[in-house]
């Protein structure tokens, strides 16, 4: 099944980028960005939906997807992991975080004329996986967000639903610092 | 000419720049990511021609537009955008073909 079909503008970016880096002749990072691009569409696109994979990949996936996204926005993006070891075996949905992660960027870095921050984090809590996105926002309160971005959090919260019945939590918070927070817990589960 | 190149994606700028620099006659005399940028660099600079980028963060091409109005330097102004819908709105303000 092609997952990655809720933001055409990416790929349109990253193409704009990569014409923009060969008419410029910087060969390398074209290359670069290609086999990042390359990367993460066969991630996306091939993983099954149903798949799971570890926190470590999906994170690696992210990273891909960052790359990319880096090279558009340089200083005005900055990434921040916190992931504690414990939590990095553990099994998650693939592409369960990358979709919070581009909402992130959409509506906390790219509105924004001095950029922000986008911090990933993974830890353990007890029997619970908790997984969290937290942006900067963009001077205001990030809720509620509409369109394609309520779009992608209902797909998110369905796929949670089909892999752990009622046994997760999924939230949205409004930070006082006018940036939001993606608060998933799962139950911890290990290849 | 003297050009400046406003858009808000460096890789963009940088797209220009490249693409400017096969004519010996055009000077691009800098680069500005943002509209509140644009706006002071045009004040400053007085380009011939600008380069605009409508969506941008903060200040939009067309904002920029707008602030230079009552502006005794006005220069050629070169809409440069990925998304159609704007260049109908170009026209309404006036912008060069």
């Amino acid at each position: 099944m092609l997952r990655y079909q809720r933001n055409p503008h990416f790929l349109f970016n990253t193409l704009n980028s990569i014409q923009s880096l060969v008419s410029s002749r910087r060969t390398e990072a074209a290359t670069v960005m290609i086999a990042s691009l390359s990367n993460f569409l066969r991630y996306s696109l091939y993983t099954d939906g149903k798949k799971r994979v570890t926190v470590d990949q999906e994170l690696e996936a992210i990273d891909l997807y960052l790359q990319i996204e880096q090279s558009r926005f340089r200083d005005r993006l900055t990434v921040a992991y916190d992931v504690a070891d414990e939590a990095r075996g553990a099994l998650v949905p693939s592409m369960l975080l990358q979709p919070l992660v581009e909402n992130a960027i959409k509506h906390a870095i790219a509105p924004s004329e001095q950029g922000g921050s986008v911090i990933i984090s993974a830890h353990r809590a007890g029997d619970r996986l908790e997984l969290a996105v937290t942006d900067s926002g963009h001077g205001h309160a990030g809720l509620p967000r509409s369109g394609d971005s309520g779009l992608g959090l209902r797909n998110i919260k369905q796929r949670l639903e089909n892999s752990y019945g009622r046994e997760f939590s999924f939230q949205l918070i409004a930070l006082e610092t006018g940036g939001t927070r993606a608060e998933i817990r799962l139950p911890l589960g290990w290849p | 000419m003297r050009i400046l190149l406003v858009d808000d994606e460096p890789l963009a700028l940088e797209l220009l720049d490249a693409l400017l620099k096969k004519y010996q006659d055009i000077e691009v005399i800098g680069h500005a990511n943002n509209g509140r940028r644009a706006l002071a660099a045009i004040r400053e600079q007085k380009p011939d021609l600008v380069v605009l980028d409508i969506q941008m963060p903060g200040m939009t091409g067309f904002e920029v537009l707008e602030g230079l109005q009552s502006d005794d330097h006005m220069p050629l102004i070169l809409f440069a955008t990925a998304f159609d819908k704007y260049a109908v709105e170009a026209f309404d303000v006036s912008a060069v073909d």
